[in-house]
């Protein structure tokens, strides 16, 4: 997807000041106290109403000297590829074991971005996978999940 | 001098035993790897090793991350010179004349120069920390609470002002880094913060997977998006020496990229990248032929390249000293200082000594062996690069997962690796730097800490900030800083008023 560098830069500025007004607004909830001996709810408060008002600053100065930018490439297939396999290997690695997510991981991604094919990925992701077993957690001592429920 | 030589003498007996003689050149190795490879910098290289550290001594932990750490200041040379490609933010001067020098078949002399100004830069550095750090703990065993609270501060201040891009984009990371920091339960009542339930946001955010996703998972998506074949200049063996007349040009950009790398060490932030854009600039002002940098001049390799090695050492000063990370890399020492029960700050020189001056001798070490290393081995390490990138960036990938998930064996590590991997990915693409953020997560809760505490002892009165001489110059440094930058903003925003209309 072509983006314009100014957009992806309003749109990090309008995430960072929603960000900013939600910790002020969950740190009012917190126990305040007083201003000589301050809660656990100010520093938040303080830090997340600073981060709203910069925030604010940065689209203000988008807003009055607006500049063309440039096109710029974001969110490539193989980026969203990746990091779904990340977080795929997140939710698995404990349910199935290291070796079969591990595989999986390096499957999903191998087939994707490489010109192997799915056989030759699939075998290459296997070996892959057992060699870093063995290599960090019979070798280098890393407390790796075995197979599921072990 | 005595005493120091005396401790130095102690520290040498820790670093010449034969296990920390293998873990500093483990250590050296796997920096040269990770320099060497374009998308894993120092600071995921120090991640990804920083749980096999779990079950040594803490000297022999931080002898291996500190080589993982100047050992990959050297590797991020060698792309630069040979494949115009650096392998770290710090090398990224070196493409401009490193390449053009091997395109011109002299790569040989770049690598060396590059070499021995590393050499140099990171030696004399180490002997600034050596002489700097004792006296500077001694004066900071008498900072309290409220000073420290200046000196947080001071430093977040520094970073803001202090960086490769606008300030106001600078104060937002910082202001963001804080907000983060504050996830977690309050460190003086225990109050759960922005935790909605969730046992695993108890401690805060992971330090680890937020590291790693923000500059190793990042940089990796961001090179998955144009893959490339990379153009390797192989030297020869015979051609690594160089002239005399490049000997004779280098020394003084030497001399000169020492200085202002260690001088820039101190700075938090991404001193060890800024300095290496001053050493070059200064080489090209105060040339005879400033006309002919860019076109494979010696001094715009040596300058830099030695000012990245001569940060190595300072950085460590306010490390190890104030428990200040000047540059992210150092920010995962910090960690592992941690994991290993040990607190920086001003009595860590005197409570582990072993740590200490251990660390510095194996930096003399080690600086001997990446020489060594990265000279005649060149070869090997350029051939690395051979392996293609869809190959390695799953390898890359899976080794970052194996890393953050040791740190404490829960699978929400990956997941933080991964979110952060992504706003990383979004935040380079919309040009805000994601370093200031990540040292005001470390420095975000000591500032908060230092406050309260000193609000608790003098019974609420915010006065005590202003008392005693050390707080007194932390936030008079303050002062001048906001209003230094406050009065620079005014005249540049006037100047457009004035310029824009024309």
């Amino acid at each position: 997807m072509q983006v314009n560098s100014r957009t992806i830069e309003m749109g990090v500025a309008i995430a960072l000041l929603l960000a900013g007004i939600f910790v002020a607004e969950q740190s009012l909830q917190m126990p305040l106290d007083s201003m000589s001996l301050p809660g656990p709810g100010v520093f938040p408060l303080a830090m997340g109403a600073a981060l709203a008002v910069t925030a604010a600053a940065l689209l203000v100065g988008y807003v009055v000297r607006p500049e063309p930018g440039e096109k710029l490439r974001l969110g490539h297939g193989y980026v969203a590829v990746a990091l779904l396999a990340i977080g795929g290997m997140a939710e698995l690695i404990e349910r199935t074991g290291f070796l079969i997510s591990a595989t999986l991981f390096l499957f999903v991604i191998l087939a994707t971005i490489s010109k192997l094919g799915w056989w030759r990925s699939g075998i290459a992701a296997l070996a892959a996978a057992f060699v870093s077993q063995l290599l960090f957690q019979n070798i280098l001592g890393v407390a790796l999940p075995s197979w599921p429920g072990i | 001098v005595n005493d120091t030589l005396s401790f130095l003498g102690q520290g040498f007996e820790i670093a010449l035993r034969w296990d920390n003689l293998f873990y500093c050149f483990v250590g050296c190795l796997w920096g040269t790897v990770v320099g060497v490879l374009p998308g894993l910098g120092p600071l995921a290289g120090l991640a990804l090793l920083l749980p096999l550290t779990f079950s040594l001594e803490p000297a022999s932990a931080i002898i291996m991350l500190a080589g993982i750490f100047y050992g990959a200041m050297y590797g991020g040379s060698t792309t630069s010179i040979l494949v115009r490609i650096p392998g770290e933010a710090a090398s990224i001067v070196t493409c401009i004349d490193g390449y053009e020098m091997a395109k011109k078949g002299r790569a040989g002399p770049a690598l060396v120069i590059a070499a021995l100004g590393s050499w140099v830069g990171g030696t004399v550095s180490i002997v600034g920390l050596m002489l700097f750090a004792p006296a500077l703990a001694e004066l900071m065993l008498k900072v309290g609470p409220a000073a420290e609270f200046g000196l947080m501060l001071l430093a977040l201040l520094v970073l803001s002002f202090v960086s490769s891009g606008p300030p106001l984009k600078t104060i937002a990371m910082v202001l963001a880094g804080l907000v983060i920091g504050t996830v977690g339960l309050d460190p003086i009542t225990a109050y759960p913060r922005f935790t909605y339930g969730a046992i695993e946001l108890s401690e805060g955010i992971s330090f680890v997977g937020m590291a790693i996703g923000l500059f190793g998972v990042s940089e990796i998506l961001l090179n998955l998006e144009e893959i490339t074949k990379m153009a390797v200049i192989k030297p020869s063996f015979r051609s690594l020496l160089p002239r005399l007349s490049d000997l004779r040009q280098s020394a003084p950009a030497i001399g000169r990229g020492t200085v202002i790398g260690f001088v820039f060490g101190f700075i938090p932030g991404i001193s060890h990248v800024i300095s290496t854009f001053v050493s070059y600039a200064v080489e090209k002002k105060i040339s005879r032929h400033p006309e002919e940098f860019g076109t494979g001049r010696i001094e715009g390799v040596a300058g830099p390249e030695t000012a990245n090695n001569a940060t190595t050492g300072s950085a460590m000063i306010p490390l190890l000293v104030l428990g200040i990370p000047a540059i992210p890399a150092t920010a995962i020492l910090l960690s592992a200082l941690l994991i290993h029960g040990i607190r920086p700050g001003p009595q860590l020189i005197s409570e582990h000594p072993d740590v200490f001056w251990g660390l510095i001798a194996s930096m003399y070490i080690g600086n001997v062996m990446l020489v060594i290393l990265n000279l005649p081995l060149v070869g090997i390490f350029i051939n690395l690069l051979r392996i293609p990138y869809p190959y390695l960036a799953p390898g890359i990938l899976l080794v970052s997962i194996i890393g953050v998930y040791s740190v404490s064996a829960s699978p929400s590590e990956i997941l933080v690796m991964a979110i952060f991997g992504g706003i990383g990915y979004v935040l380079q693409k919309a040009r805000f730097d994601a370093a200031p953020l990540l040292l005001a997560v470390v420095l975000g809760d000591r500032l908060e800490i230092s406050l309260r505490r000193a609000l608790m002892i003098s019974d609420g009165d915010w006065w005590v900030l202003l008392q005693g001489a050390m707080s007194q110059i932390f936030l008079g440094a303050v002062a001048l800083l906001v209003v230094l930058q406050g009065a620079a903003w005014i005249m540049g925003f006037r100047k457009k008023l004035v310029v824009e209309p024309n």
